[in-house]
C-alpha cells in the first residue's frame, strides 16, 4: 500500500524536499522541528538518534530530519548527507563559549562533497535570552563572511517564542523554488 | 564748596601760625605766588568795593589780628548772604523743577490720551470698513437673488409658452376630430343610400328572375304548343295521306295551317326576340346595377376603412388628449410650485432685504456713533494738544525763567568766587610777610633733613640691590635645575608609554591564552560528563581510573583535539552509540521505504558493514520498492544473507 502510495506520489512529481536540521546539542533543533510541524512548543529531551517529520509550507513538502547534536554522535551526521536539499544550522546565541566549536562543526560539514548544492540557513536561536549575541556578532563568530559559492542566509530566531521562523522558512521556500 | 572754604578758614584761623606755615608745602607756595601775581591785576576794584562797604581804611603794614577779625566779619557776612541767596534759589529751583515735572506728567498723560484716541479712531475706521464689506455682501446677495428670480421667471415663461403650444395642438386635434365626425356621419348617410340601392338591386334581381321564370314558362308553353302543332301537322299529313281525295282541300288547309304555323312561328320568334330584348335589357340593367353595387360596395368598403382609420385616429387623438391633459395638469402643478417657490424666494428676499437694511441701519448708526465719537475724540485731542502746546509753552517759559535764574545764580556764584579769590589774596598778602622768614628757615631745615633722608635711602637701596642680585643668581641656578628636571621627566614619560604598550600587548596575549584555557576547560568538562556517565554504568572501575588519568594527561593545551578522542574514549561512547543504533534500527524498521533508504547508510556506518553488505541491503530495498525486477542474489545455505523466499 505504502509502495503504491509513494509510487503514485513520485509519478505526480510532488517530490519531498529533504532538509537536515543540524547544530550542537542543546541549540534547539528539536524544538524548532516541532514548532515548524505543529506550531507549538513541546518539551524535549536530548535527542540520541534523530527525529524525522513531514512539514508543509506554501505547497511545498519538506521531509525534515532533526539529527542529534551530542559530541559522540555528531560523526554520524555524514550518514544522512546524501540527496539533501537544504541544511538548517541552529546556533545557540547565548552559548558564547561553544561558538568556536559550532563554527568548526559547520565548516567541517560544509566541506562534504554531498552537500555541495545544499542551501544553508543559519538560525541564531535563543534570541529571547538576555545578554545573547546579536545577529551581527553570531555572523562574525561563525565566520560566515568566508562562505563563497553557497546560497545561504542567517536569521535571528526564538523557537520558544516562535519569532523569526516564518521569515526563515519563507526565504528557504523561495530559495528552493528558485533552485528548481 | 563754601562750607569747605569756611572750614578751611576756620581751621586756619584757629590753628597756630607756625602750624599754618608748616602746612604750606612747596606746591601751595607756588599756588599762592600765582594768585598773588594775578591779584595785582584784577583785584583793585573788588578791594575798593570791599573797602567802601566796610568804611575802614588801612594803610601801611597791617596788623594780623585786626586783619583776621575783619576778614572774619566779612566772611561771616558773605556766608550769611550767600546762604540766604542759596536757600532762596534752591527753593525757587525746586519749585520750578516740581512745576516742570508736573508739566511733563501732564504731557505724558496727554500723549497717552492721544494714543488712546488714535486707537479708537483706528477701531472706528475698521468698523467702517466692515460696514462697507457688509454692504458689498448684501448687494452681492441681492444680485444673486434677482438673478435666481429672473431664472425662475424665465423658466415659468418657457413653461407657459409650452403650455400654450400644447393647448393649440389640442384644439387643432379636436377640430380635426370634429371634421372626421362629420365625415363619418356623412358616410353613414351614404351607407344608408348604399343599403337602399342594394335592396333595390335585390328587388330588381328578384323581379328579373321572376320575369325570367315567367318567360321561361311562356317559352315552354309556346314550345309545347309548337310541338302540339307539329303533332297536329303530322296527324294532318297522315290524314292527308289517308285522304288523298281531299287533297286539294287538305292541301289548302295544310297550306293554311302551314301559314298559320308560320305565323305562329313568326309570332313565337317575335315573342322570342321581344323577350330576348327584354332579357338583354334586363341583363344590362342587372349588370349596371351589379356594377353600381360593386362600386357602391367598394365605396362602402373604402368608407368603412376610412371610418376605421378615423376611429383609430380619434382614439389616438383621445389618448394624446389625455396625455396632454395630464401634462397640462403636471405643468400646472409645476407652475404652482414654481410660483410658490418664487413667492417664497421673494419673501425670503424681502426678509433678507429688511434684515440687511436693519443691519445697514444699525451699522450706519454705529458708524455715526463712531464718527461722533471720533469727532469728540478729535476735539478732545485738539483740546489736549492745545493744552499740551500751552503747557509746553509754559514749560519752555518756565525753563527760560529757570535758565535765567540759573544764569543769575551762576553770575552770583561767579561774584562769590571772585570775592573769595579776593579774600584769599588778601589773606595771602597778609600771611606772606609772616611766612617769608619762617619759610626760609623751615626750608633750610627741611632741605637738610631731606638730604639726610635721601642719603639714607640711597644706602638702603644699594644694600637691597646687592641682596636682590644674590637672590637673582640663586633663582637662575634653580631655573637651570628645573629645566634639567623637566627634560628628565619627559624622557621618563616616553619610557612609561613604551612600557604601557608592552603591558597592553602582554594583556592581549594573556586574554587569548585565557580563552584557549577556557575552551580547553570546556572540553575537559564535556569529557568529565561523559566519564561520569560511563561511571554510572557498571564496568571496570580500574578502567575508569585509568581513563581519568589518561584524560588528565591528555589535557595539555597544545595537543587537545576532538579528532584524537574517539580512540581513547571508545568505551565511553559505546553506550551512546548503542542507544543511537537502537534508535536508528527502530526507525529503520518502522519507516517508509523512502526514508529507510536514507537510513541504510547510517546503519552501515554504525554496524561497520562492508561495501557488499551495504549494496545488498540497498538492492533489497530497491527491489521492495519497485513493482517489477528480479530479487537480488542472496546466496544459499550457509552463505545466505537473507531469509529464503517461501
Amino acid at each position: 500500500m505504502g509502495v503504491l502510495f509513494s509510487y503514485f506520489k513520485s509519478l505526480l512529481g510532488a517530490r519531498e524536499m529533504r532538509i537536515l536540521i543540524l547544530g550542537l546539542d542543546g541549540a534547539g533543533k528539536t524544538t524548532i522541528l516541532y514548532r515548524l510541524q505543529v506550531g507549538e512548543v513541546v518539551t524535549t529531551i536530548p535527542t540520541i538518534g534523530f527525529n524525522v517529520e513531514q512539514v508543509q509550507y506554501k505547497n511545498l513538502n519538506f521531509q525534515v530530519w532533526d539529527l542529534g547534536g551530542q559530541t559522540s554522535i555528531r560523526p554520524y551526521w555524514r550518514c544522512y548527507y546524501s540527496n539533501t536539499d537544504a541544511i538548517i544550522y541552529v546556533v545557540d546565541s547565548a552559548d558564547k563559549e561553544r561558538m568556536g566549536i559550532s563554527k568548526d562543526e559547520l565548516f567541517h560539514m560544509l566541506r562534504e562533497e554531498e552537500l555541495g548544492d545544499a542551501i544553508l540557513v543559519v538560525l541564531a536561536n535563543k534570541q529571547d535570552i538576555p545578554g545573547c549575541m546579536s545577529l551581527k556578532e553570531v555572523h562574525q563568530a561563525l565566520g560566515l563572511e568566508a562562505l563563497k559559492n553557497r546560497t545561504f542566509q542567517i536569521f535571528k530566531t526564538s523557537a520558544t517564542k516562535g519569532e523569526g521562523l516564518d521569515m526563515a522558512m519563507e526565504w528557504l521556500a523561495n530559495a528552493l523554488k528558485n533552485k528548481k | 564748596m563754601f562750607a569747605s572754604l569756611k572750614n578751611k578758614i576756620r581751621e586756619e584761623t584757629g590753628s597756630d601760625l607756625s602750624k599754618l606755615t608748616a602746612k604750606i608745602t612747596s606746591s601751595t607756595v607756588q599756588r599762592i605766588d600765582s594768585l598773588r601775581g594775578r591779584s595785582h591785576q584784577g583785584s583793585s576794584s573788588s578791594i575798593n568795593s570791599l573797602v567802601s562797604s566796610d568804611g575802614v581804611k588801612e594803610d601801611g603794614p597791617i596788623d594780623s589780628e585786626e586783619l583776621r577779625k575783619r576778614i572774619l566779619k566779612i566772611e561771616a557776612e558773605f556766608t550769611r548772604k550767600l546762604d540766604q541767596k542759596e536757600l532762596e534759589w534752591r527753593e525757587i529751583v525746586a519749585e520750578k523743577d516740581k512745576q516742570l515735572q508736573s508739566l511733563e506728567k501732564e504731557k505724558e498723560e496727554a500723549q497717552k490720551q492721544i494714543q488712546m484716541l488714535r486707537e479708537t479712531l483706528k477701531s472706528a475706521e475698521e468698523f467702517k470698513q466692515k460696514l462697507v464689506e457688509h454692504q458689498e455682501d448684501k448687494e452681492q446677495i441681492e444680485n444673486f437673488q434677482t438673478q435666481e428670480l429672473s431664472k425662475v421667471k424665465h423658466l415659468v415663461l418657457l413653461r407657459e409658452q409650452e403650455l400654450a403650444e400644447k393647448t393649440a395642438a389640442l384644439k387643432e386635434a379636436t377640430a380635426q376630430l370634429e371634421k372626421l365626425r362629420t365625415e363619418v356621419s356623412r358616410l353613414c348617410r351614404q351607407e344608408e343610400q348604399l343599403s337602399d340601392l342594394q335592396d333595390d338591386l335585390e328587388s330588381l334581381r328578384h323581379s328579373s328572375s321572376r320575369d325570367l321564370a315567367a318567360l321561361a314558362t311562356q317559352l315552354a308553353k309556346s314550345e309545347e304548343e309548337r310541338r302540339h302543332l307539329s303533332d297536329l301537322v303530322v296527324v294532318l299529313r297522315q290524314r292527308v295521306a289517308n285522304e288523298t281525295s281531299d287533297d286539294e282541300h287538305v292541301a289548302s288547309e295544310r297550306r293554311l295551317l302551314e301559314q298559320r304555323l308560320e305565323e305562329a312561328h313568326l309570332h313565337l320568334a317575335d315573342i322570342k326576340t321581344s323577350w330576348s330584348d327584354k332579357i338583354a335589357s334586363l341583363e344590362t340593367q342587372v349588370g349596371r346595377l351589379s356594377r353600381q353595387a360593386a362600386e357602391e360596395g367598394s365605396e362602402r368598403r373604402r368608407a368603412v376603412q376610412e371610418k376605421e382609420t378615423l376611429a383609430e385616429k380619434v382614439r389616438q387623438m383621445e389618448a394624446e388628449l389625455e396625455c396632454n391633459k395630464l401634462e397640462i395638469n403636471n405643468k400646472e402643478t409645476k407652475i404652482k410650485r414654481l410660483t410658490l417657490d418664487v413667492e417664497e424666494l421673494s419673501k425670503e428676499l424681502n426678509a433678507l432685504r429688511s434684515e440687511s437694511e436693519e443691519e445697514v441701519a444699525f451699522l450706519r448708526t454705529q458708524l455715526q456713533n463712531a464718527l461722533t465719537e471720533v469727532k469728540v475724540v478729535r476735539k478732545n485731542l485738539e483740546n489736549t494738544e492745545s493744552e499740551l502746546d500751552r503747557t509746553g509753552e509754559e514749560c519752555s517759559k518756565l525753563k527760560i525763567s529757570v535758565d535765567s535764574e540759573h544764569e543769575a545764580n551762576s553770575s552770583l556764584r561767579l561774584i562769590i568766587t571772585k570775592l573769595e579769590k579776593e579774600l584769599s589774596e588778601e589773606k595771602t598778602n597778609s600771611l606772606n610777610v609772616q611766612k617769608t622768614l619762617s619759610r626760609v628757615t623751615a626750608e633750610k631745615n627741611t632741605a637738610l633733613l631731606r638730604n639726610a633722608e635721601v642719603s639714607q635711602q640711597m644706602e638702603i637701596i644699594k644694600q637691597e640691590k646687592r641682596r636682590q642680585e644674590g637672590e637673582m643668581n640663586d633663582l637662575l641656578g634653580k631655573l637651570s635645575q628645573l629645566e634639567e628636571e623637566s627634560r628628565k621627566h619627559n624622557e621618563s614619560k616616553a619610557m612609561e608609554l613604551e612600557l604601557r604598550n608592552n603591558i597592553a600587548e602582554l594583556e592581549d596575549q594573556i586574554s587569548e591564552k585565557n580563552k584557549n584555557i577556557k575552551t580547553l576547560q570546556l572540553r575537559l568538562a564535556d569529557m568529565k560528563k561523559t566519564l561520569q556517565q560511563e561511571l554510572r554504568t557498571p564496568g571496570n572501575p580500574n578502567y575508569h581510573s585509568d581513563l581519568v588519568e589518561n584524560s588528565a594527561a591528555i589535557l595539555t593545551p597544545s595537543q587537545v583535539s576532538t579528532k584524537s578522542f574517539p580512540s581513547v574514549v571508545r568505551r565511553d561512547e559505546d553506550d551512546v552509540n548503542f542507544k543511537y543504533l537502537k534508535h536508528v534500527v527502530i526507525k529503520f524498521l518502522t519507516s517508509r521505504e523512502y526514508e529507510a533508504q536514507h537510513l541504510t547508510k547510517a546503519i552501515a556506518t554504525l554496524l561497520k558493514f562492508t561495501a557488499e553488505e551495504e549494496k545488498l541491503v540497498n538492492d533489497t530495498l530497491e527491489w521492495k520498492r519497485s513493482w517489477f525486477g528480479s530479487k537480488p542474489k542472496l546466496g544459499n545455505g550457509q552463505k545466505a544473507r537473507a531469509l529464503p523466499h517461501s
